[in-house]
C-alpha cells in the first residue's frame, strides 16, 4: 500500500528504534524480560538471529529499582578474582551502593542468549542511575515504554477525603491505645 | 554434496511467458541415432511411429532426425533462452522416448538446479511492509523533556 | 560392479562408462580420462591457452539447420500469422548484403550471373519502430491518464530502448534467425531486426494485432519495475508543486512526524506532506532531505497513479483465437 522506494522501504524496515524505561519502584528482573526482548529484536516481524535487528534501550533511574521481599539483604551476587581465595560474595544492597547499574545490568545480561551476540546486545543497553539524559541520546529516542509494575501510592499521596472515605473495618474508642 | 556447494537458482520464468500468450520455450529437438546398432532400437521404432504425430502437435518445434554412426543415441532439446539440453536414450523403449519428449516440451530451458522457493512475487506486500513505525500511535512531542508522565 | 562390461569404444578416451546393470537397466557414468590419454590432454590445453576459446559460430553453421522449417516454427511459436516472404526480408540486415556481395566479389563470382536478389529490413525497420513507439504512446497514455508526457516519454523510451529490446529479441530467438555480418549479433542490428519483425507483422496481419504483440512482450517488461527506476527526476518536489497547481489544491507543507537514532550513524527520518491539513504522502529517509524527497515521490506515484496496489495490467487473451498454421516440414 505504502509505495515507497525499495532502497527507502528497507531503510525504513531495518532501521534500529531507540526505546526509554523508567526504573523508577520497579523490579529490575520484569525490567530485564522487557529489555531482553527489545535488545534480541523479537518484538519484530522481520525478527531472525542472524539479522542483527536488536534495538537500543536506555534505563533511566537505575538507582531507584525496588525489589520485592527480602531480596536487598538475601540475594547474593557471586564473582571469582581467578586468584586462590578469591570468591567473593555481595549482597544486593552491597552491590547497588558500590553501583548502582550494576544490577539492571547483571539482571538484562543473564537474560539474553548466551552466545556471541550477546556482548553486542549489551553495548545497545544504556543504564543511567538518575534522571539526566545526555543530550544525543535524548535526541535518538523514539519510544517511552509503559512501566511494568503499577507503583502504588504511600499513605502520605492520598487526600484526606479518600482516606475519610475508605471503609474501616472497626473504630477504635476515644482512649484506646495502639502500639 | 550440500545444498550450499551446488547450484541454486529463484523461480522464474523466461520474459514473463505465460503473462501474456504462452509460448512453448522448446526451439528444436535433434534427434541423432544409428541405423543399425541395438542401443538405438528404442529411438527407430519412435521414429517409425512417433515422431511424425510428435512433430505434427507441437508445430512451434522443428523436429531434425539425424541417422549417423554413433555408439550412444542422443536427443539434444535448444529451448528459448539459448539453453542447450543433451539426453542419453540408449536402449529406452519408444513410449520412454515419447515421455521424455513430453517432458522436454514442458519445460522451460531455466537450469534444472535447485530452486530455492516454490513461489516468487513481485507484490509481496498487501497492507505494506512493516516498519518500525506501524501500529504506532503519532508521537505528541519529544520524549523525557524532563516532566515525563509515568 | 565387477559383472558390468564397457560398451563404449570410446570409454577409456572420453571418459564415459556405460555399465549394464541389468537386462533393461543402463548406468552411465562419466569418470575421469585414463593416463595414456595425457599428452593429447595436455597439447589439447596448450593449444587452447594459446589461441584461445574458439570463436562462436551463429546457429545456421552448426549442423541441422533448415532455415524455411525454422522460419515456419517461429511464426507459429509466437502464436501468429505471418506473410513467410515479408518474415525473411524482416530478418535479412544490410550489414549483411554487402558483407556477401564483398565475399562474392572477392570469389571472383560473376556479379551479373549470382546476383544477390534479396531486399534488406530498413524500410520494415523504420515501418515498425514507428508503429511500436506510437503503440506504446497511445497504451501508457490509456493506462495512466494523470502521466505527464515526460513520464510517457521515459516510460516508452525505457521500453523501446535497447538493452530491453535486444533481452527480448534474445528470449525469442530471433538471434537464430538474423542474417548478419557479425556474430553474436551486435545490439543495434539485433533491435532493427526485432523492429522489422514487428513491421512485418503489421504488414501480414494488421495493427490491432501488432499491438497484442507488442503489449504480451514489450509491455510485459513492465512488471515489477517503479517509475522512477525508468524516469530520473532530479527535483520532485518541485514537480509536485507544478503538478499540484495545475491541479488547483494547496502546496504541500513538509512535516517531520518521525525519527529514530537522529544523532547515529544509521538515523530514520519519516517526513510527511500535509497539503491544507490534509495528509498527501509520507515518505521515510536516511536524512531529512532525503525524506521529503521520498515523501514527493511517493505523492507523484499517487497522482500518476502508479502505485504498488494500483490495478494490474489486462494482458487477458484477445476475443479471436487463430488457428495456428499446422505444418510438419521433413527434412534429411
Amino acid at each position: 500500500m505504502s509505495s515507497f522506494s525499495r532502497s527507502a522501504q528497507q531503510w525504513a524496515t531495518f532501521a534500529r528504534s531507540w526505546f526509554v524505561i523508567d526504573a523508577r519502584m520497579q523490579p529490575p528482573g520484569k525490567l530485564a524480560t522487557m529489555c531482553s526482548v527489545r535488545l534480541q529484536g523479537k518484538h519484530k516481524p522481520i525478527y531472525h538471529a542472524l539479522s542483527d535487528c536488536g534495538d537500543h534501550v536506555v534505563i533511566i533511574n537505575s538507582k531507584h529499582i525496588a525489589f520485592s521481599g527480602n531480596k536487598w539483604e538475601q540475594k547474593v551476587y557471586s564473582s571469582h578474582t581467578g586468584y586462590p581465595g578469591g570468591f567473593r560474595q555481595v549482597t544486593a544492597v552491597q552491590l547497588h551502593s558500590k553501583d548502582p547499574k550494576a544490577i539492571v545490568k547483571l539482571a538484562v545480561y543473564g537474560m539474553l542468549p548466551k552466545n556471541l551476540h550477546r556482548r553486542t546486545m549489551m553495548q545497545r543497553l544504556h543504564i543511567f542511575p538518575e534522571d539526566e539524559l545526555p543530550d544525543d541520546i535524548r535526541a535518538n529516542l523514539t519510544e517511552e515504554l509503559p512501566q511494568p509494575r503499577k507503583i502504588p501510592r504511600k499513605l502520605s499521596e492520598y487526600t484526606q477525603e479518600e482516606i475519610d472515605a475508605f471503609p474501616k473495618l472497626w473504630i477504635p474508642p476515644e482512649n484506646y491505645k495502639m502500639q | 554434496m550440500t545444498s550450499r556447494a551446488t547450484q541454486s537458482r529463484f523461480l522464474q520464468s523466461v520474459l514473463q511467458n505465460g503473462v501474456g500468450r504462452y509460448v512453448c520455450q522448446l526451439k528444436r529437438i535433434s534427434i541423432i541415432f544409428s541405423k543399425k546398432a541395438q542401443s538405438s532400437l528404442g529411438i527407430r521404432d519412435f521414429i517409425e511411429e512417433g515422431v511424425v504425430d510428435y512433430a505434427k502437435k507441437n508445430p512451434a518445434t522443428v523436429v531434425y532426425v539425424s541417422p549417423k554412426s554413433c555408439r550412444i543415441p542422443k536427443i539434444v532439446a535448444e529451448y528459448l533462452n539459448g539453453n542447450v539440453r543433451e539426453e542419453i536414450v540408449t536402449s529406452k523403449t519408444s513410449q520412454q522416448v515419447s515421455e521424455l519428449l513430453t517432458k522436454l516440451t514442458n519445460q522451460s530451458g531455466l537450469d534444472v538446479i535447485r530452486i530455492r522457493k516454490p513461489f516468487h512475487t513481485d507484490s509481496p506486500s498487501i497492507q505494506g511492509q512493516w516498519h518500525p513505525f506501524t501500529n504506532r500511535p503519532p508521537s505528541i512531542g519529544p520524549i523525557r523533556p524532563q516532566s515525563a508522565d509515568i | 560392479m565387477a559383472s558390468g562390461y564397457i560398451l563404449n569404444r570410446g570409454a577409456l578416451t572420453l571418459g564415459i562408462h556405460c555399465q549394464r546393470v541389468c537386462r533393461s537397466v543402463t548406468v552411465t557414468q562419466v569418470r575421469e580420462k585414463k593416463r595414456w590419454m595425457r599428452a593429447y590432454t595436455y597439447l589439447m590445453a596448450k593449444k587452447l591457452k594459446l589461441e584461445g576459446p574458439p570463436p562462436p559460430k551463429p546457429r545456421s553453421q552448426h549442423p541441422n539447420w533448415d532455415y524455411h522449417a525454422e522460419v515456419q516454427a517461429f511464426s507459429t511459436r509466437l502464436h501468429e500469422n505471418f506473410s513467410l516472404q515479408l518474415l525473411k526480408t524482416a530478418f535479412i540486415n544490410p550489414c549483411y548484403l554487402q558483407a556477401e556481395q564483398a565475399r562474392r566479389q572477392g570469389l571472383g563470382v560473376d556479379s551479373e550471373l549470382t546476383a544477390l536478389d534479396l531486399k534488406n529490413n530498413i524500410k520494415l525497420s523504420a515501418k515498425g519502430a514507428d508503429f511500436t513507439k506510437s503503440f506504446l504512446i497511445d497504451w501508457c497514455r490509456a493506462s495512466f491518464p494523470s502521466l505527464p508526457s515526460d513520464g510517457v516519454q521515459s516510460i516508452v523510451g525505457h521500453l523501446s530502448s535497447s538493452a530491453v529490446v535486444t533481452n527480448v529479441a534474445r528470449n525469442l530467438g530471433i538471434e537464430d534467425l538474423t542474417m548478419s555480418e557479425v556474430f553474436p549479433v551486435p545490439d543495434d542490428v539485433l533491435h532493427s531486426t526485432f523492429m522489422a519483425v514487428i513491421g512485418a507483422l503489421l504488414e501480414s496481419s494488421g495493427a490491432e494485432r501488432t499491438g497484442f504483440f507488442l503489449r504480451d512482450f514489450l509491455v510485459t517488461q513492465l512488471i515489477g519495475k517503479d517509475l522512477f527506476d525508468m524516469w530520473t527526476v532530479v527535483n520532485p518536489m518541485g514537480l509536485l508543486m507544478k503538478e499540484l497547481s495545475k491541479r488547483n489544491i494547496v502546496l504541500p507543507e513538509p512535516r517531520l512526524i518521525r525519527s529514530a537514532g537522529a544523532s547515529t550513524v544509521l538515523p530514520l527520518y519519516f517526513v510527511a506532506l500535509y497539503s491544507d491539513k490534509k495528509l498527501l504522502a509520507q515518505g521515510p529517509g536516511e536524512t531529512i532531505v532525503a525524506a521529503e524527497e521520498e515523501a514527493a515521490r511517493v505523492a507523484l506515484r499517487k497522482l500518476y497513479g502508479y502505485t504498488e496496489n494500483r490495478r494490474p495490467f489486462d494482458f487477458s487473451p484477445q476475443q479471436q483465437h487463430e488457428q495456428p498454421l499446422i505444418q510438419s516440414v521433413s527434412s534429411s
